[in-house]
């Protein structure tokens, strides 16, 4: 992979090697609709994280990235290989664990997980045994690994389903939705383990929990309704709106009157009140204070600012979406 | 409320595709099975496709497949909730447990009931369509679709209802509704398979929840006037089984209720103690972290993927339910085609292992069908059902893996079923003593050939699968191919080019193998696997990983095949389709004619057109016949050199001669002395012949004339199977012409005459036929004539024909042989030719022979016995044996029959030498078909009957009754009321089939369930009635009368009145009854009690009940006296019981029983067990199981006698 570097250097931005680069990938389904609609993105080695509400493309473009799906145009490159016309070629440098999967009835976890590392090209048996076994205790599913799969709870089947993804040592990881179901501490094991591997390769990380992308990554955007709304580092895209936000408790009651004269970005229950984040350029008055700005303001304005621009058929409400 | 839930159900349930879609294919099933002449259920002959009876039958056959119907209302009525994970909500409504499961119980029953309305809806409408022959069809009576339907149909539909219910309700599963489905249909298809014996008629007529079994016997000696006007009722057999299936719905509702409950169990996580979890932990640390492995790429690597890809699809199907419940149904499926191989009258074969690889495919087909539909579904889309497709499909591994391990598990799971199969039929080759297995035969036949097609529809099934959108749909367009097959054929559709993974049938002998019959069928296979090879490619540039693309998006991947790695082996394989198709096609189309059974019929319609004007011509007879005959068996050609002297017999000049040659042979040269040929019609080898001078009564002319028969490479269908390599075995018919207008040659069947427009042809003419009086029955353009002939065949085979061998020598690599015949015959010869072992032996100046197939030696002694038994017998009883000689030939089993030629009988090897006559009990069916064409040296050889009705009572009649006189010599009395009961219910049962109706013995028009099933009973009774002396008196008053007769041939009626006059006045009633009316007797022993007397003897009394009546050709039945005595007998064991014999009969004697119910009073000395009117069931009636009773003790006789 060593030669692709200078090729990926090309297409330099942002001061960093850009390894995975998408450009204008639009994706239409047979019914019509739109899922992604002309994406372009720079994406360097590193974490990456992919932030979107509910029904924004996340997955489309994941699925995309990982060869399960043709888009109706547009062009992948990973490094010097194309994505979308060399597809086993790119499955050969992939890890992927898709948002919602499911396992054969029959086998156990370390079967299965011997029978992927086939797949994934580990041919030396001896060598398959460490690979696997050392997934196992790393994802924590080594007592477990002769049970049924099948019988595997909600976090340990995700946990399998990482385990997976690292096998073969991928330069590109994508990840959908990972931290879906796990316990804080899994949660934060499988965030250390992330960002170990994290520094070589590309991981893309899609979520749309804010603080997972807060945690880890380097870099980020926002996806809503099939399109990048934003993009860049977190602590860029922060200072953007440093000092433009302005936080304020009221009844429930006022809730409406202040979507209608404010520009609210969210508002959170507090104790039976309501406490409401707004983004101005200046102080609105009326009792709002100034707050410090974080990620979840980035995302929920950028959300609301895409939403006022036309795009209504976005459905999820900012209420609550940072709630995990 | 339980209401309001079935209300809703029902509405919902009418607007799912279930109900659309079993409507639809009920009602095209019906209708077609209505509108269609190629499909017809129930009705056929007198009775109207819409007689009740034939309606019945059509819905309770629909009945049966309504249960794949079943789950999809029934287990989807409670399901759906459960399988859209809304079961959580709507089980914490308030709505009571009743309410809910007999609410959606009722509701999905009443969608069902009116799905299924398409049953009778189809029948009727079907009824309405022009073309439907209205010969066949009654008024239109609705009343009868509604109590059919709803009335029998109905409750069955309820009791299957009620099952899937219950099992939806204890799995809370589709698919365990659907295999239960398939489980109870095999369940149902093997029980009755087990118990077909007519001793298990009663026990299934009972359990058959469809009824169907219920229905046959209940209808099964109906008339056809009683099918197109009667409906069943519940009485009887119908009654009970009804009861018992309601009573077993009932007890699945009610456990579906005791089994329901709204809360699902939460599962006990089945863990085992953490005893080892520190010893666990201390495993992990001792794990290296960190290593991720490092890929490999290449083909060892794509390989190894393959082959781990490969056993785990295996795996997952041997491990999955469905698959062991279709190998357990598959296995017992087998196990009963192993078993029974019954040829006839309850004798089994020996496990020949042709009859075995046949076996195996009989069992393993439905199996395999359903195996195909469900595990191909279960194989493509096993990632996607399991929701893993998603890693799967990202990872590394090339398409291919994937496609080829898929199919190649598929076929391994079919050849692993197949493997079975030969195991378990070697099993019971072992099992029976059998130990010369063909291991080759089951290698080629049983395992190599008949894998080929299956797996040829494994890769059509991947191919539908990958295609469709979801593997129901695919399922189902299986389903659509699997029917489709079968319907095609059904309207002439018959190329195997077309039907794919077809073949040409490759029967299988045990004389001549394969044949070359199976060279034809790897032609067409291979052109499917060519086929296959290309859809193969199909599926794996049409494959779909990651997210489902439509077709019409997956379809630009067919720019793969611009890639030459892809393009030349799509080449070769198109290639090598199009280079078989055309030798198949050259074979089929070319070679041979493509003629489908519909061609068949519009040639005999165009044959009869254009010549039957000619039929009343006058024409010459065949008086001399020499003729040469050259056999080229590998090369399945047939030369034949023949000069024959024509005798004007007629009183007129005749000046033109017709002859008609048969069909498939080529004519390569004719000359009738003194005529020119002025006309040849070529479709039907048809040759008109001008005399310059006429012939003049009594003159003679010389016809020369050159055959050649063969059968050219292969015919899609009906290639030959007299011309073959082992066993050829051709008559005169084939190679020799019918002088004059061949009546043969018109089609008979009277249905498919009226479509065609045709008046329906007399069966036979009437006995009163005078002008018939002079023609015999076999072919009326020759009386007895000489013969004499030289055969030849290949060296190492040897050819018989009638006639006595006057020389043998070998000339080059070919086997002459000169028959000539002493004394005129019949003009109806034969050759066979094949490697024979000969056994001879000789009874009192007469040759015995047995030509056989070398391993086919188990009953040849049984034949040579029953040979010299009858030759005895027959020359005492009737006449003496015309011949010297007796040869008996073995011919391969493509035809199961044998048949009498004079001084040569041909006798397939599928009837009598491979019969396994094991037990004492068992009759012996090589005895019997040896002895009863022996009798028809006599019967037909020595005493022809004239072309008239009652012709064939003389020659096939007669040969029973020889049959049964030396069966009863050697076997005894038991064996032959055995053997009658066979007779009697095949007589029986045949009545109703009948196309034209029934006619008297002396009457009968060619039909075989009265000549010969009949015959046997009626010539025992009368025998019995009148003594066999009577009997062979007149028999041999009949020889002397008629026998080597042609002016005038004999009549039944000849050898009636002689039997009228041998037996006296008294018995001419009896005789007309038998044989010049249509008689059914019904005669029953109500009850009997004995007494004992003072003196120590005993008083019987036998309350008995007597009926005679007179049915005409239709069944039509009227009430006659009953005025023939009838016997009466007391026993002190069984008649029916094993080792019954003479001892154990107290009295036997004829009593004439004049009233219908009567009390008859017998003393005698031993008291008995048993008493019976007519125990030995000798007199035609229906029910034979009511004749006989224990008698009851009793002290009250005289109360008994007064009631």
């Amino acid at each position: 992979m060593s030669d692709c570097r200078s090729e990926a250097a090309k297409t330099k931005k942002e001061g960093k090697l850009a390894m995975l680069s998408i450009q204008s990938l639009t994706h239409t389904y047979p019914n019509g609709v739109q899922a992604l609609k002309n994406v372009n993105l720079e994406i360097p080695k590193g974490m990456f994280g992919l932030l979107g509400p509910n029904g924004a493309g996340k997955s489309s473009l994941m699925r995309t990235l990982a060869t399960l799906q043709q888009p109706t145009h547009g062009q992948l490159m990973f490094g010097d290989v194309d994505v979308l016309k060399e597809p086993d070629a790119i499955r050969r440098l992939l890890g992927y664990l898709p948002q919602d999967f499911g396992v054969y009835p029959r086998g156990s976890a370390y079967d299965l997980l011997d029978h992927l590392a086939v797949l994934k090209g580990i041919t030396n048996g001896k060598e398959r045994k460490q690979v696997v076994e050392g997934l196992l205790v790393q994802t924590n599913l080594f007592k477990d690994r002769k049970k049924k799969l099948a019988t595997f709870s909600g976090g340990m089947r995700q946990r399998f389903g990482i385990a997976q993804a690292l096998i073969g040592d991928p330069q590109l990881i994508i990840v959908d939705e990972p931290t879906a179901g796990l316990d804080p501490e899994e949660r934060n094991r499988f965030h250390n383990l992330l960002s170990e591997i994290g520094e070589d390769v590309v991981v893309i990380l899609s979520t749309h929990i804010v603080d997972d992308v807060a945690d880890l990554c380097p870099n980020m955007a926002i996806l809503a309704n099939g399109e990048i709304i934003s993009k860049g580092t977190p602590s860029d895209l922060i200072g953007d709106i440093e000092g433009r936000i302005w936080k304020k408790v009221i009844d429930k009651s006022e809730l409406d009157d202040h979507k209608l004269r404010f520009n609210v970005i969210s508002s959170h229950l507090t104790v039976g009140k309501i406490s409401v984040r707004v983004n101005a350029a200046e102080n609105p008055g009326e009792g709002f204070e100034t707050a410090s700005a974080d990620l979840e303001d980035v995302y929920f304005s950028a959300i609301s600012e895409s939403r006022k621009n036309g795009t209504q058929d976005v459905d999820a409400d900012g209420n609550n979406a940072a709630a995990a | 409320m339980m209401l309001r839930i079935a209300l809703s159900e029902l509405r919902y349930m009418f607007k799912s595709p279930q109900t659309i879609v079993s409507f639809a294919v009920f009602f095209l099933f019906t209708y077609f099975a209505m509108a269609s002449n190629n499909v017809q259920i129930g009705a056929g002959g007198n009775v109207n496709v819409n007689s009740p009876f034939a309606l019945t039958q059509t819905f309770l056959i629909m009945n049966v497949f309504a249960i794949f119907s079943v789950p999809a209302f029934m287990a989807n009525a409670l399901l759906k909730d459960i399988d859209h994970k809304f079961d959580g909500i709507l089980f914490s409504t308030p709505i009571t447990k009743a309410d809910y499961l007999f609410g959606r119980f009722l509701g999905g029953f009443a969608a069902l009931v009116v799905a299924l309305l398409g049953i009778p809806l189809g029948s009727l409408v079907g009824t309405f369509m022009p073309w439907v022959d209205p010969e066949t069809l009654a008024p239109t009576n609705l009343g009868h679709y509604f109590t059919i339907y709803f009335g029998f149909v109905l409750p069955s539909i309820l009791t299957m209802a009620s099952i899937i219910y219950a099992v939806a309700v204890m799995s809370r599963s589709i698919m365990y509704s659907y295999l239960t489905v398939m489980a109870l249909l095999i369940l149902y298809l093997v029980g009755f398979r087990l118990l077909n014996g007519p001793e298990y008629r009663e026990i299934t007529a009972l359990l058959d929840p469809f009824m169907l079994r219920t229905f046959t016997e209940f209808t099964r000696y109906w008339t056809a006037v009683e099918r197109n006007t009667t409906i069943i009722s519940y009485e009887d057999v119908i009654l009970t089984n009804r009861i018992l299936w309601i009573g077993v719905a009932a007890v699945f509702v009610t456990l579906s209720f005791l089994l329901f409950s709204f809360r699902s169990a939460a599962k006990q996580p089945k863990q085992k103690k953490d005893t080892t979890n520190s010893a666990q932990q201390a495993l992990a640390k001792t794990i290296e972290l960190g290593v991720r492995g490092t890929p490999s790429w290449g083909r060892s690597t794509a390989i190894q993927q393959f082959l781990l890809r490969t056993k785990f699809e295996i795996m997952s199907v041997f491990k999955s339910l469905p698959f062991i419940i279709i190998i357990l149904f598959s296995v017992f499926l087998t196990i009963t085609s192993l078993i029974s191989r019954n040829v006839g009258y309850g004798l089994d074969a020996f496990p020949v292992t042709r009859l075995m690889v046949q076996a195996i495919q009989g069992g393993l087909s439905l199996g395999m069908i359903v195996l195909l539909i469900f595990y191909s579904a279960d194989i493509i889309w096993r990632e996607r059902t399991s929701k893993f497709n998603e890693i799967i499909d990202a990872m590394p591994a090339p398409n291919w893996v994937f496609v080829v391990s898929k199919l190649l598990a598929l076929a391994a799971v079919l050849i692993s079923i197949i493997l079975l199969g030969i195991i378990m039929s070697v099993l019971v080759q072992l099992a029976s003593g059998y130990s010369s297995l063909e291991i080759s035969l089951y290698l080629h036949r049983g395992l190599f050939h008949f894998a080929i097609a299956p797996i040829l529809t494994a890769v059509l099934c991947c191919f539908v699968q990958v295609l469709s959108k979801n593997r129901f749909l695919g399922m189902l367009i299986m389903v659509v191919y699997f029917l489709s097959t079968i319907i095609l054929f059904q309207f002439g559709f018959e190329h195997p080019l077309y039907q794919y993974a077809s073949g040409i049938n490759p029967q299988l002998t045990d004389m001549n193998g394969s044949g070359r019959f199976i060279e034809g069928d790897y032609w067409v296979l291979a052109y499917w696997a060519a086929f296959a090879v290309l859809l193969l490619m199909l599926t794996y540039v049409f494959w779909n990983r990651g997210t489902l693309q439509p077709l019409k998006f997956r379809l630009r991947n067919i720019s793969a095949f611009k890639k030459l790695s892809f393009a030349l082996p799509a080449f070769a394989a198109f290639a090598a389709m199009i280079g078989t198709g055309a030798y198949v096609f050259y074979n089929t189309n070319i070679l041979n004619d493509y003629v489908t059974a519909d061609d068949t019929e519009k040639q005999a319609v165009e044959y009869e057109k254009r010549f039957r004007q000619y039929a009343d011509l006058p024409m010459p007879r065949t008086t001399d016949i020499n003729i040469d005959v050259d056999i080229y068996p590998y090369k399945r050609r047939v030369e034949a050199r023949s000069t024959q002297i024509l005798e004007n017999k007629t009183d007129t000049n005749i000046s033109t001669v017709h002859m008609v040659f048969p069909p498939n042979a080529k004519v390569v040269s004719v000359d009738l002395s003194g005529a020119n040929l002025t006309s040849f019609d070529e479709d039907f080898n048809y040759h008109i012949f001008d005399l310059a001078t006429p012939m003049v009564p009594g003159e003679k002319r010389t016809l020369k004339f050159e055959t050649l028969i063969q059968q050219q490479g292969f015919a899609h269908a009906r290639n030959s199977v007299t011309l073959v390599r082992n066993g050829t075995f051709i008559n005169d018919g084939e190679i020799a012409p019918y002088i004059g207008f061949f009546p043969g040659g018109m089609m008979s069947d009277r249905n498919t005459r009226r479509e065609y427009g045709l008046e329906p042809l007399p069966r036979t003419p009437k006995l009163e036929d005078a002008s018939q009086h002079g023609n015999n029955y076999l072919r009326q353009d020759s009386d007895f004539v000489t013969f004499e002939t030289t055969v030849s065949t290949v060296k190492g085979q040897t050819v018989v024909a009638p006639g006595y061998l006057q020389k043998d020598w070998v000339e080059g690599n070919r086997h002459y042989f000169s028959y000539k015949m002493d004394a005129p015959i019949l003009n109806f010869y034969s050759y066979l030719s094949a490697e024979y072992e000969v056994v001879r032996d000789a009874y009192e100046g007469v040759d015995i022979e047995v030509f056989h197939h070398k391993p086919h030696t188990y009953n040849v002694g049984r034949m040579i016995e029953s040979v010299k038994d009858s030759i005895a017998y027959f020359n005492k009883a009737f006449s003496p044996y015309q011949h010297k000689q007796l040869r008996i030939l073995e011919f391969p089993s493509y035809r199961t029959f044998a048949q009498a030629f004079p001084n040569t009988v041909p006798y397939s090897e599928g009837i009598g030498f491979i019969a396994d006559v094991a037990g004492d009990d068992s009759i012996d069916l090589p005895y019997y078909v040896t002895a009863h064409e022996v009798a028809h040296q006599w019967w037909a050889h020595q005493v022809m009957s004239a072309n008239t009705q009652g012709g064939t009572m003389l020659v096939e009649t007669l040969a029973q009754y020889g049959a049964l006189l030396v069966m009863e010599q050697k076997y005894g009395k038991d064996q032959i009321r055995k053997f009658l009961k066979y007779e009697l219910d095949r007589y029986l049962s045949g009545r109703a089939g009948d196309p034209e109706g029934e006619l008297p013995l002396y009457r009968v028009e060619n039909q075989q369930y009265i000549h010969y099933r009949k015959g046997s009973v009626i010539m025992y009774a009368l025998k019995d009635y009148v003594g066999e002396d009577v009997v062979n008196r007149s028999l041999q008053r009949l020889v002397n009368l008629r026998g080597f007769q042609s002016t005038p041939y004999a009549l039944s009626t000849d050898l009636l009145s002689i039997l009228k006059e041998e037996a006296g006045p008294e018995y001419h009633g009896l005789i007309e009854d038998f044989f010049e009316k249509i008689t059914i007797f019904d005669v029953k022993l109500d009850k009997s009690q004995v007494e004992e007397l003072e003196d120590g003897r005993f008083k019987v009394l036998l309350n008995v009940e007597v009926a005679k009546v007179y049915a005409d050709a239709e069944g039509n039945e009227t009430e006659a006296d009953f005025d023939i005595a009838v016997d009466i007998g007391l026993f002190s064991k069984s008649p029916a019981a094993e080792g019954f014999g003479a001892d154990d009969v107290i009295l036997l004697e004829k009593r004439y029983v004049t009233e219908a119910e009567s009390v008859i009073e017998i003393i005698v000395d031993k008291k008995p067990v048993f008493a019976g009117i007519d125990p030995y069931n000798k007199l035609v009636d229906r029910n034979s199981n009511d004749n006989l009773a224990t008698v009851e003790n009793s002290k009250t006789v005289e109360a008994l006698a007064g009631d």
